[in-house]
């Protein structure tokens, strides 16, 4: 009898809970409109100060008719990996901003297309180039707030020591700055593999973006051939990179490796955004005064990553929703949003023209080489299939360590993009 | 004589050198991972398996600061604890049955159940995923508890099986003789005597729910309800990192299983020990 009782005990509080569970779904007042948006803005992120801001001061505007429920949802692998499983259940949030990871062409089914609610004095918040990669067929499905102006840093002290006066303006030259830096016994190169070698993948699209062939290819949406003449002589330099140029360490690497051994002087040169440069401040991560030996270069033939980002994406289902959604993204992406997402982070606003006083003298020499460029190309996060963007983590080891050529790694991204 | 003390001394070195290194190579990520804790970013980046300079607890704060640890972690205490007890009240009664009767379907619901320990995690999570909606489910830790004791039902069942196996039937005959029910004799009778079985299951099972990740991310959205795991994210993302709290963090929640490990490690070996000899 008393096991009886314990028994019924413990179900009955399972299945309370479970109720208590069903029944915690808020009821609020119908003139309070409540949106969903899940962010990786948290923690460490270098968007975090920014977003907790924006936040603040949306909610002290439109608090009394909007209330904005934050899914906060740390790492920016989880948050793809969790949208996924959400456009799987057709439960997308109301809106998200994936930080540059390309989800509307596999998503756009459920994605509200923008395109009537963007009117003039909204496309001026942002550069053509910005709308462009956000739009697909003439749609606009995501509203940007921030344009990608990448080159590299270098070390200038490590350059210095190895007789180097100024960053290459060709590839051979690069090459040769590399053989000196070794023979100085210093390491060129930070790389990357894994979470698509983002570092090593800059390096990877700046060479093809070299000649105008190259260039189109790095500003083609959803590229589906690889084997291309430029793409393969990039690999097989990237390839060079790996065996003679860069750490042990980068096989396998993840960003924060190849940041880690740029920031110890352990390297001479980092691929990678102005969102880097706070970073040389940090005095828990670089040693005093680290910010001063910093140079930015453009890469070599004059090319920068220099083009649109994705922006908000947006997938309400209701009218009434989908207006709350919209002035939230809107206030997200307006003037003084990029502005203070200049200041905070150093990322480059989508609207043209808007600098501020107030920023790390690095983040205006990164926006003066993106003016100064002769090729401008789109980076790969942006414009390729996300399983091909998956693909570069597995074939980058094999094709460091010999394992494939680079013609078969052109192929295994061609086969990858074909599955789409 | 002398031989075979020099042999002797030997053996004993050799011995030494060898659980020495054993330990080493067990205890020395956690030491660093603890050690790690106290240092700064740059000494981290700079000196991996250096000393700290000094004995910081800066990365303790700022873990803290960043992410909202102790509600995760009480988070993650009342749903792997009650995931265990569920676990272990349901699967051990199950396992009971099927150690013990032989009904017509015993073997194939054996074989079900066990079957289910081969569908991969990520097979399941849509499907679950869905099911947590549509009962109400989503982004409760009532939801996540039945989805982590259920994650652990193949793992229990097995080593609550084959321990019931092992204990004499002459013993619930002798309760069933002396007028126990078959309640009684289970939670009376068997159930102590499965002490060892139930706590290698307990143990696992709490593991699985410690340690869980994936269900934990796709089942809840507030950060009420969301467990330690998913906090270790919050100290690296795609462009930055502070290693010191992620150490920090890591001590945190590497403890309570190292603590709960400790404790029971004893019934642990006393039970692989008696299961190894069981037909």
């Amino acid at each position: 009898m008393k096991t009886k009782k314990v028994m019924a005990t413990v179900l009955s509080a399972v299945t309370a809970l479970s109720m208590a569970g069903g029944m915690a779904t808020t009821v609020k007042a119908d003139d309070v409109t409540e949106i969903t948006f899940p962010t990786s803005w948290v923690g460490v992120s270098v968007n975090t100060e920014w977003f907790q801001d924006r936040l603040e001061a949306f909610n002290e505007e439109y608090g009394d008719s909007i209330k904005v429920n934050v899914e906060e949802i740390a790492g920016d692998q989880n948050y793809v990996d969790k949208l996924k499983v959400l456009y799987s259940s057709n439960s997308l949030p109301d809106t998200f901003s994936t930080g540059g990871y390309n989800l509307i062409d596999s998503m756009k089914d459920q994605l509200v297309d923008l395109t009537d609610y963007v009117d003039d004095d909204w496309k001026k918040l942002a550069t053509d180039a910005c709308w462009d990669v956000n739009s697909r067929d003439g749609k606009i499905y995501g509203i940007p707030y921030t344009r990608q102006v990448i080159g590299y840093f270098y070390n200038k002290d490590l350059f210095a020591q190895a007789g180097i006066e100024k960053p290459a303006k060709t590839w051979d030259e690069f090459f040769e700055q590399c053989d000196k830096l070794l023979d100085a016994g210093i390491t060129p190169l930070s790389m990357d593999t894994a979470d698509s070698g983002w570092v090593t993948s800059l390096m990877l699209g700046a060479m093809i973006g070299e000649s105008d062939e190259g260039e189109q290819f790095m500003n083609t949406m959803l590229p589906t051939d690889y084997n291309t003449k430029e793409f393969i002589d990039a690999a097989t330099r990237i390839q060079t990179m790996f065996q003679k140029y860069t750490t042990p360490d980068a096989v396998g690497g993840k960003y924060e490796n190849a940041a880690s051994n740029f920031f110890m002087g352990q390297t001479a040169i980092i691929a990678n955004g102005p969102w880097m440069i706070s970073d040389f401040y940090d005095t828990s991560m670089v040693e005093d005064g680290f910010a001063d030996k910093v140079g930015t270069a453009m890469y070599p033939g004059d090319v920068m990553y220099n083009s649109g980002k994705i922006g908000f994406n947006v997938a309400s289902k209701d009218e009434k929703t989908l207006d709350a959604t919209l002035t939230f993204v809107k206030f997200l992406t307006n003037e003084e949003s990029q502005l203070k997402m200049l200041e905070i982070t150093g990322d480059i606003p989508a609207m043209e023209g808007l600098t501020s006083d107030n920023v790390k003298p690095l983040v205006n020499e990164v926006i003066a080489n993106g003016d100064k460029a002769a090729h401008s190309i789109n980076d790969f996060q942006s414009l390729w299939y996300a399983n091909v963007v998956d693909e570069i983590s597995i074939q980058y080891p094999l094709l460091a360590q010999g394992e494939i050529t680079p013609e078969e790694f052109a192929q295994a991204l061609t086969d990858a993009a074909q599955k789409n | 004589m002398g031989g075979k003390s020099f042999k002797d001394i030997l053996w004993k070195i050799f011995r030494f050198v060898f659980l020495g290194f054993m330990a080493l190579i067990s205890v020395g990520p956690l030491v660093w991972i603890v050690m790690s804790s106290f240092k700064s970013n740059k000494e981290i980046l700079s000196s991996a398996f250096a000393l700290p300079t000094s004995l910081s607890f800066n990365g303790y704060k700022a873990a803290l600061d960043l992410a909202p640890i102790f509600k995760f972690y009480g988070n993650s205490v009342v749903i792997s604890f009650t995931s265990t007890l569920l676990n272990i009240l349901i699967v051990s009664m199950a396992a009971y049955v099927l150690a013990r009767y032989t009904f017509k379907g015993s073997t194939f619901i054996t074989l079900l159940l066990s079957a289910s320990l081969l569908v991969p995690t990520s097979a399941l999570l849509m499907p679950i995923y869905k099911i947590m909606m549509g009962i109400g489910m989503f982004d409760t830790r009532s939801g996540l508890v039945l989805v982590y004791a259920a994650l652990g039902l193949p793992t229990s069942l097995f080593v609550f099986k084959s321990y019931f196996q092992g204990i004499p039937k002459e013993l619930e005959e002798a309760a069933y003789i002396d007028g126990a029910g078959f309640y009684r004799t289970f939670f009376v009778i068997v159930f102590p005597l499965a002490k060892s079985g139930l706590a290698t299951g307990a143990i696992l099972q709490f593991l699985t729910s410690w340690n869980e990740f994936m269900f934990g991310l796709v089942l809840t959205k507030s950060t009420e309800v969301r467990t330690l795991p998913l906090a270790l994210n919050y100290f690296t993302s795609q462009f930055s990192f502070n290693y010191t709290a992620m150490f920090a963090a890591l001590t945190m929640v590497i403890l309570p299983s190292i603590v709960i490990y400790v404790l029971l490690q004893e019934q642990v070996t006393t039970s692989m020990v008696a299961g190894s000899v069981k037909g």
